[in-house]
């Protein structure tokens, strides 16, 4: 080779070099729990992220406070595990049961962020007649009854576990060739029981956004069991010794405030005619249950 | 350590072990600057191990190897060698570029270099290919390329590892010639291996027999070739045929406990004046070369004549094998 | 059917008009990737001549190793180095996870053994005697090895090839090492997997042709790189 081809080749070489220096100059690097750490991990729900709400909020978090944000979006049950070990900051999640656990070994605090509720989606047809249901229970015994095919997600997600939980209230185990586990995301679950034209319990947010390309339709919805709430859950330092604690606090301080609040309570609007969320900072899940009895 | 009478090289116990066995074993070796010494064996003797092991190229497992005097590293050797190994390795690309990258690994400067290329196309008859990629030239043409590589170097010792063998006979003919011209100008030391005794007496001021990694015989050409110390250097000179004292008729005076004859020395057929005959009984027409032979047998030893003048024994006819006493040689 | 035309047209007209949420998905997969390739080859290629031209104890083992690695599963890389980098882990201090440095380090991983195997091939094609011809011309042992090198330049060509291939077009540990996070460590592949998760298909197609327009530019610089081989003789 040329004298001119071997500069060409170091040259490359030293751009490539160079340029993977400059990203990570981009992101700082922080120092674990010490208070001028400027890094927070966001760890939160699939369908919080999917929305697209905190791709709105958190660059405005951002350049409020100045911390950058990093928001891993896995399923409920994989960030809660994330904030047990200390490898998040704040979490977002709408699984009741195991924020619990965790707020009770005192490595987390919960506050309600929002809500907004599942349903019950599947083909038009609806070969188990669940409009007709009363309960959300009643819905899926029906399905179970009829053998229809359902899908689960499988993933410990939070809408994993509500699901779950309406079965044990049907006193139905849900077994047989008909109740099928994806294992993946809200998403690609909906994916799948629209090709299979199967039934599917979702969160409104995800399946208005993908309403245009599964087909479904909303079979089952409304009443006060299918409410959907979101907490947040900022870190302590119980759960690990790098935890952000000062910035997962900022952050849910952020998130509750009442402007934010009344973003959330925008947000959607334009694109799908309803918000995907109901702001709810400072009650309780009760106090939103009661309210929504009352109202429907 | 007087500079004046020092050897350019000496070997003392040099030894090389590979895999358990001992594939070179050399007490003493010396080569002289401008003398060109040939390796005389056959295959698996050693010859190209001992030529790695002068050149650098290979590290013995005991010894010393001296430079001028002084006990030498491998490095110290490369630096004054240039090499042409069996096989014409050429790099990829022109003809020129190759003999330009032996100056270039040298550090000849740059200025230099056109002129010393041609020079050597020039000399090795490869001026009309200087352009040719490398991958489209015949054997010949590379062994050639290989050979200008290496002199271009101008080096002080020359190292030739059986660099004629894929060459068919003319070519060789041709390079051996051009070669002698070469290292006649040069003055260059040379050490070079071949299993070929007429190429060693073309190049060759000094021979060294070579037999299982030992020197079974060195000396001037002239001594080794009249005078093989024995049977296996005796072979590999052409003495073919060798005949133990005891198998002879009485008539031919005994000078040593071995007759050594050439297979071309030794004829069926017309006889040469005052020519020995000894007694044979054929057994296999054969050719030796281009020359038709017998097969025959003197007691139980076999030997090869050639037919001169006459027709070819037939297998068990007793034959009368004539040899002219100033051919042979006694061992 | 449709989909994949309307892909096609999406992937088109993104690239056209330089959208700029495309291009710095695009800009960050090929520096990640081209960085993770440029270590490969820095550690691959001498661990290729290691064992091509080298005699050493373990030799074949080392070789057995490399052949192992090659099989890697990108998601098993992944979560080796999420292991070492997460806050928990002997790296964590360094706070590298969620970072494309992290998902150069994984990738790393990923393309060094193809690196290192193919090179091995391809150095061990060149034959054993041209070392020790170039040496006999005056080259010093490392110059040897270089012109070793030269010889077998478009086989280890191939063998930097495979590697950028191999992690240009890997999501498992991309996505578990970077987190897919916009504007920080989002690449062609995890947006690929998040459109589809997400029901946009069009999307994810676009990103997908996308990716094949990259792996198409590959193949061609190495196909006239070989057809071309006396232009590169010099």
């Amino acid at each position: 080779m040329s004298l001119r081809i071997h500069t060409a080749c170091a040259a490359v070489l030293a751009a490539a070099t160079l340029a993977s220096c400059g990203s990570s100059s981009n992101s700082p690097s922080g120092t674990g729990g010490s208070s001028d750490n400027k890094l927070v991990i966001l760890a939160t729900t699939t369908s919080v992220q999917d929305s697209g709400l905190l791709d709105q909020l958190v660059p405005e978090f951002q350049t409020q406070s100045g911390y950058t944000v990093k928001t891993i979006a896995v399923g409920s049950g994989e960030a809660l595990a994330m904030a047990g070990r200390g490898e998040a900051d704040v979490v977002i999640a709408h699984d009741p049961e195991t924020e619990k656990k965790l707020v009770s070994t005192g490595e987390a605090t919960q506050s309600v962020l929002m809500h907004n509720d599942f349903v019950v989606i599947g083909p038009s047809s609806d070969p188990a007649g669940i409009k007709q249901a009363t309960r959300a229970a009643d819905a899926l015994k029906r399905i179970a009854e009829k053998q229809a095919a359902f899908i689960s997600r499988g993933d410990k997600s939070g809408t994993n576990n509500f699901e779950l939980k309406q079965w044990k209230a049907a006193g139905v185990t849900p077994s047989g060739s008909w109740y099928q586990e994806s294992g993946q995301g809200m998403g690609q679950t909906i994916t799948i029981a629209s090709q299979k034209q199967a039934y599917t319990l979702a969160d409104r947010a995800t399946y208005l956004a993908t309403k245009d390309s599964s087909g479904l339709a909303i079979l089952y919805e409304g009443t006060p069991d299918m409410l959907n709430v979101y907490d947040v859950l900022p870190v302590t330092g119980k759960a690990g010794s790098r935890v952000n604690v000062s910035g997962g606090k900022a952050f849910a301080k952020f998130m509750l405030s009442p402007a934010v609040q009344k973003e959330i309570g925008q947000f959607g609007k334009d694109k799908y005619g309803i918000a995907l969320f109901d702001p709810d900072a400072g009650q309780t899940a009760q106090q939103i249950e009661q309210e929504l009895a009352k109202a429907g | 350590m007087g500079p004046v009478t020092d050897p350019l090289i000496e070997l003392r116990d040099v030894a090389i072990d590979r895999g358990g066995r001992t594939i070179l074993d050399v007490p003493h070796l010396k080569l002289a600057d401008g003398t060109v010494v040939a390796a005389l064996g056959r295959n698996g003797a050693g010859k190209s191990t001992l030529l790695r092991a002068i050149g650098g190229l290979a590290e013995p497992t005991r010894g010393t190897i001296m430079l001028n005097g002084s006990p030498s590293t491998a490095g110290d050797r490369r630096r004054l060698i240039s090499a042409v190994l069996q096989r014409p390795l050429l790099r990829r690309g022109t003809v020129s570029s190759n003999i330009e990258a032996g100056m270039r690994f040298r550090g000849i400067e740059r200025r230099e270099r056109p002129a010393r290329t041609e020079t050597w196309l020039k000399a090795l008859e490869l001026s009309h290919l200087a352009d040719q990629q490398v991958h489209r030239l015949s054997g010949g043409e590379a062994q050639r390329v290989s050979l200008a590589r290496a002199l271009a170097l101008r080096p002080r010792l020359l190292l030739l590892d059986e660099p004629f063998t894929s060459l068919d006979t003319p070519t060789k003919a041709e390079l051996l010639s051009d070669l002698r011209g070469v290292i006649d100008k040069e003055r260059c030391a040379v050490f070079f291996v071949t299993h070929d005794r007429h190429e060693a007496s073309l190049l060759a001021d000094r021979v060294a027999i070579l037999h299982q990694g030992r020197i079974l015989q060195e000396g001037p050409l002239a001594e080794v070739h009249d005078h093989p110390s024995d049977m296996m250097g005796a072979e590999l000179l052409g003495y073919r045929n060798q005949l133990p004292a005891d198998q002879l008729p009485s008539a031919i005076p005994r000078k040593g406990s071995m007759l050594l004859i050439r297979g071309s020395d030794l004829t069926v057929g017309r006889a040469p004046t005052n020519g020995w005959e000894i007694p044979a009984v054929a057994v296999r027409a054969t050719i030796d070369g281009d020359a038709p032979s017998v097969v025959a047998m003197v007691g139980n030893i076999p030997v090869m004549a050639r037919v001169v003048d006459a027709a070819t024994p037939s297998p068990g006819e007793s034959v009368t094998l004539h040899v002219n006493p100033t051919h042979v040689r006694w061992c | 059917m449709g989909l994949i035309w309307e892909g096609f047209t999406s992937a088109l007209r993104l690239l056209w008009n330089r959208d700029p949420e495309t291009m710095e998905i695009l800009w960050l997969s090929l520096r990640v990737s081209l960085s993770a390739t440029v270590v490969a080859l820095l550690i691959g290629l001498p661990v290729g001549m290691l064992i091509a031209v080298g005699r050493f104890p373990g030799r074949k083992l080392l070789l057995a190793a490399v052949n192992t690695g090659m099989g890697l599963p990108p998601v098993v890389a992944g979560l080796f180095v999420t292991l070492l980098l997460w806050r928990s882990g002997p790296l964590g201090a360094a706070a590298l996870l969620y970072t494309p440095t992290a998902m150069i380090i994984a990738q790393a991983f990923i393309a060094t053994p193809l690196v290192a195997g193919i090179s091995t091939a391809a150095l061990q094609q060149v034959d054993p005697e041209f070392r020790t011809q170039m040496l006999g011309l005056g080259a010093g042992r490392l110059r040897s090895l270089y012109e070793v090198a030269r010889e077998a330049r478009l086989p280890l060509l191939a063998a930097v090839m495979a590697g950028f291939g191999g992690v240009i077009s890997e999501v498992g540990a991309a996505t578990m090492v970077g987190g897919n996070i916009k504007h920080q460590t989002r690449v062609l592949t995890t947006a690929a997997v998040q459109q589809t998760a997400m029901g946009n298909f069009g999307a994810a197609i676009a990103y997908g042709m996308i990716l094949l327009a990259i792996a198409f530019l590959v193949v061609l610089v190495l196909t006239l790189a070989q057809q071309h081989q006396s232009l590169w003789a010099r």
